[in-house]
């Protein structure tokens, strides 16, 4: 997964058949990401790249790859709503599917 | 032996969509061999799914992202071994593939004892349970099966970029792990 956000710019959320969408709602990597370093998996990691990975999910929008199932950003990866959500903190109906992304 | 090359492309599969995940066109090389000498003919279609044919001929080599193709081998004997190796890289990975996991002088019963082997000892004996019940242990064992069968291990078979990392990847996702918790009646009988 790391060497998909070297590679691809963005960890995957759904990754299937060399593309990283279509994303799940969340950037649910980050709960991969979280849950794998709690239960102290380690060796070759690199934590450092990981968390790189996660800070860029939670703070940069990612390019609308214009998916006609939801318009108004990204499916392929990252939080499309984080104009509103570091505005506001919450998601407004601008942005499709907004609370269970919020939930998420 | 024909050169075929059939290139996978869901974004054309289906013109509506490019496949539920939107991604982009992929390919899958092959390379196959048989024990037996053959005579070949080759064919290509109108269309990715219809009946009719626009060559059907000795043509060695075809390749097309639009229509269906194929070919045709004849044999003088009553039993053929086939062995087929694939790869996301190339033919002749896909051969070489084919080569280091099923050589010639593989027997198909060797190989299914190999693979069992191998998913006995790399994963089912991995977990002992003092359970009897046998609905119960189909379950974890079914459970472990599934949770290992994807992603795929495509370590060295990642057409996008070179690493010395390990990268795995399949046509179904993390998500769909969710699969592996089936209900007990799945297993019954």
């Amino acid at each position: 997964m790391i060497d998909i956000w070297r590679h691809d710019g963005w960890v995957s959320d759904a990754r299937s058949s060399l593309y990283n969408g279509a994303v799940q709602g969340g950037s649910n990597g980050d709960n991969v990401f979280a849950d794998a370093y709690v239960k102290g998996v380690r060796g070759n990691v690199n934590w450092d790249d990981a968390y790189s990975a996660m800070v860029k999910n939670a703070e940069v929008e990612p390019p609308n790859n214009n998916d006609p199932r939801d318009p108004t950003g990204s499916t392929r990866e990252g939080r499309s709503a984080i104009p509103d959500w570091l505005e506001y903190g919450f998601i407004t109906p601008r942005f499709g599917r907004s609370v269970s992304r919020a939930v998420e | 032996m024909p050169n075929l090359r059939s290139a996978l492309m869901p974004s054309l599969l289906l013109t509506r969509t490019q496949g539920w995940n939107r991604a982009g066109p992929w390919t899958v090389y092959f390379c196959g061999k048989f024990d037996s000498p053959s005579t070949y003919k080759t064919f290509i279609g109108a269309s990715l799914t219809t009946d009719e044919l626009v060559e059907f001929s000795d043509e060695p080599t075809y390749e097309s992202d639009s229509a269906r193709l194929g070919a045709l081998f004849s044999f003088n004997t009553d039993s053929v071994v086939s062995r087929v190796g694939v790869s996301f890289i190339s033919t002749d990975q896909a051969c070489s593939n084919l080569d280091s996991e099923i050589p010639e002088d593989m027997t198909l019963k060797q190989l299914r004892r190999e693979t069992k082997e191998a998913w006995n000892s790399k994963v089912f004996s991995k977990v002992t349970t003092s359970e009897t019940n046998v609905t119960k242990l189909n379950q974890l064992y079914s459970a472990l099966y599934f949770m290992h069968l994807l992603p795929t291990n495509k370590t060295g078979e990642n057409p996008l970029w070179e690493s010395k990392e390990p990268y795995y990847d399949d046509i179904f996702t993390f998500w769909d792990i969710v699969s592996c918790a089936t209900r007990s009646n799945d297993y019954m009988g």
